[in-house]
């Protein structure tokens, strides 16, 4: 098994780097309008989101630093071990307007309920804390929406998930539209909570031998997903 | 080809937890404690925090406090391809109904490693109590291993060293010892033809073992042997001096499991076996084996086992004029594993399971309603032969 893996991305503009305080996310298309009408809870915040409520996950890297010159970025991985490879989310700190996410593996993550409620989903919260993983903090662009697979592990069979969501974003420094890497997020949008996250990977499809960042314990990917909406 | 020496060294170790004064596939009376130190060889398996088993539960649910070094904060001992991880894992407390400990410590040396370990379990309540047979375990082994290197020619080896002594107490048969030794020393040769020149090779070497296991008022003696000597090593196993198959070995084998860091490990440092066991339900019906899954009842020998050690593996045969196919298959996600069975010209039917990739799990499924199909998946030291 690989201890370290370097990835070399070609950039199409040149990008000098700073970290920010946070990911920044851009929805160009209008996409988290269109999953809120089509599946964002109408639930309140407290009972979408429960306080108290956990999740467990596996994860393939710990961290990934990315370091950009005048015309290519280089990203650098290291493999999940302990905390880091196997670790619950736990929904904590809740207040009538917003909630923590923290994970055993040092991740925290501040869910507003504002935010949660314009969106239906805390996916943006999520993306804006990937600085845990991911360093220094860039730009998320949110690329596509469409119909995705996964399955479920339950007493020893495979069970499909029946509303599975493909998200697909674009991970930058430098100008909006730089061609940066593809990472894929697959939503389980009969779930409102921590459990709607199935995955949350790299790739521009979700593939069982993807390396990620978030996979439910128990979901099982088959392939590439795609199609109409569900 | 060291990987070999490995395996045989996990292989006879295991088999120094177990004995029987009666055949190795009936353990009579000792079936309970023996089973009862199986599941308390992996414990580790179910003290996790956040485990569902019955004792993880029930040190969640008490005063207890873990104190778990796991193996990746303590460097691996050493000898060729032979690894053993470093660990300590500590459970106790005031008002805490078990007290359990399991270490294996040790240094690497020149040639080689040197490591002691211990476990050591006592159940404090009446609660704990019940959960198993035993009641009261500790023993201590020592494990050593140096690589050898041929005079003068090419090749290499391995010499290892094994020993175990522990006692107990188990609440249907009283108090138990058990001593153990075992030495084994295996050359890898290379023979050289005139010019140099690589010509062939050949093992040389063996493994020989003396269990002494004894309960209050039964006991055995186990003895086993393996000689290497060309390409095929050669073995042979007795109970209490009476000769035993390899599969009636198996069956006492796999109610114990080595007491290892996998359990704590995440990733890259253990092995997941998965097997698929068919039985004749008249033997073994899906009950029976449910409750056997369970840590009831006992387990006869299976007509037919396939085994995978990770990746995929395929076992294609015939059992009982019936076309037997067993599929093993992983991904990062899950492991698959299924059976076939088909009636010639006729009916087929198949059991398919899938496991995490990390987690022990037994499923039972019948099949042409008459075959009983056990499918497990479980972290080991090292895959068996």
């Amino acid at each position: 098994m690989r201890s370290l893996i370097i990835l070399s991305i070609a950039l199409l503009t040149f990008t000098s780097q700073t970290a920010r305080a946070e990911f920044q996310i851009n929805d160009p298309k209008g996409l988290f309008v269109q999953f809120k009408q089509r599946f964002g809870t109408t639930l309140p915040f407290v009972q979408a989101l429960p306080c108290g409520t956990q999740s467990s996950f596996t994860s393939t890297f710990s961290r990934c630093e990315y370091r950009c010159t005048t015309s290519f970025c280089t990203s650098r991985c290291e493999d999940a071990r302990g905390a880091d490879a196997k670790f619950a989310l736990h929904a904590d700190e809740c207040t009538a307007d917003s909630l923590s996410i923290f994970g055993d593996n040092g991740i925290s993550v501040v869910v507003a309920r504002s935010e949660f409620e314009d969106d239906g989903t805390w996916l943006r919260s999520l993306l804006r804390s990937m600085g845990h993983f991911i360093q220094p903090e860039g730009e998320w662009t949110f690329r596509d929406l469409r119909s995705g697979s996964a399955s479920v592990l339950i007493g020893g069979k495979i069970e499909p998930l029946t509303k599975v969501m493909h998200l697909e974003f674009e991970l930058s420094f430098g100008p909006v539209g730089t061609q940066t890497e593809r990472y894929f997020i697959l939503l389980n949008v009969e779930k409102t909570g921590i459990d709607q996250l199935l995955a949350f990977g790299q790739g521009l499809f979700p593939d069982p031998k993807a390396d990620m960042f978030f996979l439910g314990r128990g979901v099982v990917i088959k392939g590439l997903g795609g199609g109409l909406f569900p | 080809m060291v990987q070999v020496f490995a395996l045989l060294l996990i292989f006879t170790s295991i088999l120094t937890h177990a004995a029987t004064a009666q055949a190795a596939t009936d353990l009579g009376n000792l079936q309970k404690p023996i089973e009862a130190l199986g599941a308390l060889t992996s414990l580790m398996d179910s003290v996790k925090p956040g485990s569902t088993s019955e004792i993880g539960k029930l040190i969640d649910e008490n005063d207890c406090q873990r104190k778990i070094t796991l193996p990746e904060e303590q460097p691996q001992l050493v000898a060729g391809e032979m690894k053993v991880s470093q660990f300590l894992v500590e459970i106790s407390g005031p008002g805490c109904p078990v007290t359990y400990l399991l270490s294996l410590s040790g240094q690497q040396e020149r040639e080689g490693f040197s490591a002691t370990f211990r476990m050591a379990y006592v159940a404090q309540s009446a609660e704990a109590k019940a959960l198993y047979d035993v009641d009261r375990t500790d023993f201590t082994g020592t494990i050593t291993a140096k690589m050898l290197q041929p005079p003068g020619g090419q090749g290499g080896g391995i010499e290892y060293g094994f020993l175990y002594t522990g006692n107990g107490n188990s609440q249907s048969q009283g108090v138990f010892s058990n001593t153990s030794t075992m030495n084994g020393k295996i050359l890898f040769l290379v023979d050289v033809g005139a010019n140099g020149q690589p010509i062939g090779f050949r093992m040389e070497g063996g493994v020989d073992e003396s269990i002494k296991f004894d309960f209050k008022n039964d006991g055995a003696t186990l003895k086993s042997s393996l000689i290497f000597a060309g390409l095929t090593p050669t073995a042979t196993f007795s109970i209490n001096g009476q000769a035993v198959t390899e599969a009636e070995y198996k069956v006492i084998r796999d109610l114990i499991k080595l007491p290892s860091a996998d359990a704590l490990n995440t990733k890259d440092a253990s092995v997941i076996e998965c097997k698929a066991e068919t039985f004749r339900s008249i033997d073994f019906s899906p009950v029976d084996a449910q409750k056997w899954i369970s840590g009831g009842g006992a387990k006869p020998v299976p007509i037919k086992i396939s085994r995978s050690c990770g990746g995929t593996a395929i076992d294609f045969d015939e059992i009982e004029k019936i076309h037997y196919t067993a599929k093993f298959s992983q991904d990062p996600s899950h492991i698959s594993v299924s059976v076939e069975l088909c009636e010639p010209g006729s009916t087929c039917s198949m059991a398919e399971r899938a496991f995490l990739p990390d987690e022990s799990a037994s499923y039972v499924d019948q099949l042409l309603g008459r075959y009983t199909v056990v499918t497990s998946c479980s972290m080991v030291v090292s895959c068996v032969p």
